[in-house]
C-alpha cells in the first residue's frame, strides 16, 4: 500500500507468521499485519505460502463479515509484501483475561466464543487456527451478551462439509483445554453457546469433534471417517501455482488417508514412538 | 544414598536399548553408558512379534553391556526404568519384563515412564535449555510438547500418519533401505527442484498421508528422486517448523528443542536453527544417539522422577500402549 496512507505507532505483537503492528490508516485506527518471508522455508515455497495467505485471509475476513460475524474490515492489501491492513478492534483476548475472570463472567464469555465460531460456521466457514488468542473479547456489560470478535482468519475461509466444522471444534478444544487446563471442563460451556448460534450443524459438527480427536495417535480410533478437505494446502512447485485459493485447497493432503492403516501392526512402520 | 544411577530399558517399537545416567552436582545428567539394538524388518513394515523376540534376545546382552561399559554391577542401580508406553505392546512387553526381573535380582524398586516425555527430558536433562518447546519427530510420533500446568501438553501433533512413517513408506515403495530417513537425505543433498506437494498444516496440527500420496504419484510420473527427495524434505520439515514455531508464540517460550530419530536430518535441524534465530529464540539438537529412541534418556528421567520419589509398584507396571503424553503427572519439576 501506499506508505503515505499508513503511519506507524508501534508493534503490537510478533506472531508465529505475522509482525502485528498499529497505527493510522487514512487517520483511521488499524493493524497492519506483515507476513515477513521466513528464512527457514525454500523461497519458492515460503513466496506461494506468504501470498495464498494473505489473498485467503482477505478472503475469510470478507465473507465472515458478510456473514455477519464481527471481525476486522480487511482497509488495504498487498500481497507481494504479504502486507494486510485491518480495522483495529480494541480488546483483550479471550486467552490473556479468561483465568483471572469470575466464575459468572467467565461462563458468559465460553458461551460467547461458542458462539462466535458457530456463527462464523453458519455463515459457511471455518476459521482454521481457532485458539482462544484469536478470539477478542470487545464488549464485556456487566449483563448480557459479551461480544467477542474472532480475529486472524489466515486459516480459514470457506468449507463445505462437517469435517472442516470439525476440526476448527477440535482445535479450540485442544487449545482450550491446554491454556486453560484450570477451567478445562468449561468447554462444555463453549460448546452450549457454539449449538446456540448454529442449531442445525452444531450436532453432527460435535460428533465430528470426537471423531477426528480419536484419530489423534495412541487413542483409541474411530473408524475412518469421511474424507474432508483441509482448508490449508499450498501446493508448490511448478503448474500450481495457486493465483486462485481455490487452486490452493484443491491440493490439500487429505487427513484421512493414512487411517486405514493405523490399526494393522504389519503397517505400523517407521522409526517408532 | 550418595547419588542415584538408575538403569533405563527401552522397546517401544524396532529399538531394544539399555542406558544408564546418573544426576549431575550442576542440576545436569550424566549419560554413563547406552547400548543399542535395532531390529531391521527382512521386508515390509515392523512385525511386533519379531521385533519383540529379537528384543528378547538383545536385551540380557544390552544390560550387561550397559553395566559393563558404566563400570557399575547391578547391585549400586538405585532403580530401573523402563519405557511404560506408548509404542507396540509386544515390544513394551519385553521391555517391562526385563526391567521387572532386573529390578527384582537387583532388590531396587521399578519406574516406568513416559517415552515421549523421556525425549523431552533428555534434552533438557543433557543441554543448556530450560523449558523448552519439543518437537518430536519420529517414526511413530509428530507432536509439539510444552509444559503447561504441570504436564506436559501436547499443542499439535500429526493428524494422520508420523512424519517418519511417512518418510518410510516412501522408501520402501521406492526400494530405499530401512529406515528411509538417511537415504532420502543423502538423495534430497543432490536435488534442487522443489516439485508441487501438499502443504499441509491445521493449527498446530500437521498431516503428511497426502504428502505420502503425491510423492508416489511423482514418482510414477518419472520425477527424479533426487529432486523427489529434496521436495519432501522441504515441504514436510517447513510444516514441522512452522507449528512449532506457532507452538512457541502461542505458549510463549524462547526455546525449541528437537528429538526422536528425525531429528537427526541435518536439514531439519538447520531449519529449525533459522527459525530460532529470526525469532531471537533457541535451537537445541541433542547428540544423535539420544535423539534416537535409545535407553539413556528413559534412565534419565527414570532418575528424576526417583528423585521426586515416583516409584512403580509391579502391580502397576502394565505397558500402556496409548500412553498419552498429558497423562503423566509431572512432580519432578
Amino acid at each position: 500500500m501506499s506508505p503515505s496512507l499508513w503511519a506507524p505507532d508501534r508493534v503490537i505483537a510478533q506472531g508465529a507468521e505475522a509482525v502485528l503492528q498499529s497505527g493510522l490508516w487514512l487517520g483511521q485506527p488499524a493493524v497492519l499485519k506483515l507476513r515477513a518471508p521466513k528464512g527457514y522455508r525454500h523461497p519458492g515455497l515460503d513466496e506461494r505460502i506468504r501470498a495464498s495467505r494473505v489473498r485467503a485471509e482477505a478472503r475469510a475476513l470478507r465473507d465472515a463479515r458478510l456473514a455477519g460475524v464481527r471481525t476486522p474490515a480487511v482497509l488495504d492489501l498487498d500481497e507481494p509484501s504479504g502486507a494486510i491492513v485491518l480495522e483495529r478492534i480494541e480488546g483483550p483476548t479471550v486467552r490473556a483475561v479468561y483465568d483471572g475472570m469470575p466464575d459468572g463472567d467467565r461462563a458468559r464469555v465460553a458461551r460467547a466464543l461458542g458462539a462466535a465460531l458457530g456463527h462464523l460456521h453458519a455463515g459457511g466457514l471455518v476459521h482454521g487456527d481457532p485458539t482462544t488468542s484469536n478470539f477478542i473479547v470487545e464488549r464485556l456489560p456487566p449483563e448480557g451478551e459479551p461480544l467477542v470478535a474472532v480475529i486472524d482468519m489466515s486459516m480459514g475461509g470457506r468449507a463445505e462439509g462437517v469435517e472442516g466444522r470439525g476440526v476448527d471444534l477440535r482445535l479450540l478444544y485442544e487449545a482450550f483445554g491446554s491454556t486453560h487446563h484450570l477451567h478445562a471442563d468449561e468447554f462444555d460451556l463453549v460448546l452450549e453457546g457454539y449449538s446456540a448460534a448454529c442449531p442445525g450443524l452444531a450436532g453432527e459438527a460435535i460428533a465430528r469433534m470426537g471423531a477426528i480427536a480419536a484419530r489423534g495417535r495412541y487413542q483409541d480410533r474411530a473408524p475412518a471417517a469421511a474424507s474432508g478437505r483441509g482448508r490449508e494446502g499450498v501446493a508448490v512447485g511448478d503448474g500450481k501455482d495457486g493465483d486462485d485459493a481455490d487452486d490452493v485447497d484443491a491440493d490439500d493432503g487429505d487427513a484421512d488417508d493414512g487411517d486405514a492403516d493405523d490399526g494393522d501392526a504389519e503397517d505400523e512402520d517407521g522409526e517408532g514412538p | 544414598m550418595a547419588t542415584s544411577l538408575v538403569l533405563g530399558i527401552e522397546s517401544t517399537a524396532h529399538t531394544a536399548s539399555v542406558g544408564i545416567a546418573s544426576p549431575g552436582r550442576d542440576g545436569r545428567f550424566r549419560v554413563l553408558s547406552n547400548r543399542s539394538a535395532v531390529w531391521r524388518p527382512p521386508e515390509g513394515g515392523i512385525h511386533p512379534r519379531e521385533a519383540a523376540n529379537a528384543h528378547a534376545e538383545a536385551l540380557p546382552g544390552l544390560i550387561r553391556e550397559a553395566l559393563g561399559e558404566a563400570k557399575v554391577t547391578a547391585r549400586a542401580l538405585s532403580a530401573v526404568a523402563f519405557a511404560q508406553g506408548p509404542g507396540l505392546g509386544p515390544c513394551l512387553r519385553t521391555g517391562a519384563s526385563a526391567a521387572r526381573a532386573l529390578a527384582l535380582t537387583a532388590g531396587v524398586p521399578l519406574v516406568g515412564v513416559n517415552h515421549c516425555v523421556a525425549h523431552l527430558e533428555v534434552g533438557r536433562a543433557t543441554l543448556a535449555c530450560e523449558d523448552p518447546v519439543l518437537l518430536y519427530a519420529s517414526g511413530g510420533n509428530t507432536q509439539v510438547i510444552a509444559f503447561a500446568g504441570g504436564r506436559y501438553r501436547v499443542f499439535g501433533e500429526t493428524l494422520d500418519i508420523g512424519i517418519g512413517n511417512m518418510l518410510d513408506k516412501f522408501g520402501r515403495e521406492a526400494g530405499l533401505p530401512f529406515p528411509a530417513g538417511p537415504a532420502i537425505e543423502e538423495l534430497a543433498s543432490r536435488g534442487s527442484e522443489l516439485l508441487p506437494l501438499p502443504y499441509s498444516v491445521k493449527g498446530m496440527d500437521v498431516a503428511y498421508s497426502g504428502m505420502l500420496t503425491a510423492a508416489l504419484q511423482l514418482r510414477r510420473d518419472g520425477a527424479g528422486m533426487e529432486d523427489i527427495a529434496f521436495s519432501i524434505q522441504e515441504v514436510a520439515f517447513a510444516m514441522l517448523v512452522e507449528v512449532a514455531e506457532r507452538a512457541m508464540a502461542h505458549v510463549g517460550r524462547d526455546e525449541l528443542l528437537l528429538g526422536g530419530g528425525v531429528a537427526a536430518n541435518a536439514r531439519l535441524v538447520e531449519m529449525a536453527e533459522v527459525m530460532a534465530r529470526e525469532r531471537g529464540a533457541s535451537s537445541f539438537v541433542p547428540e544423535r544417539r539420544l535423539c534416537v529412541d535409545n535407553g539413556a534418556m528413559i534412565a534419565v528421567l527414570g532418575a528424576m522422577m526417583l528423585g521426586a520419589g515416583v516409584t512403580t509398584p509391579v502391580g502397576e507396571s502394565a505397558v500402556r500402549q496409548r500412553f498419552r503424553t498429558d497423562e503423566v503427572e509431572v512432580s519432578w519439576r
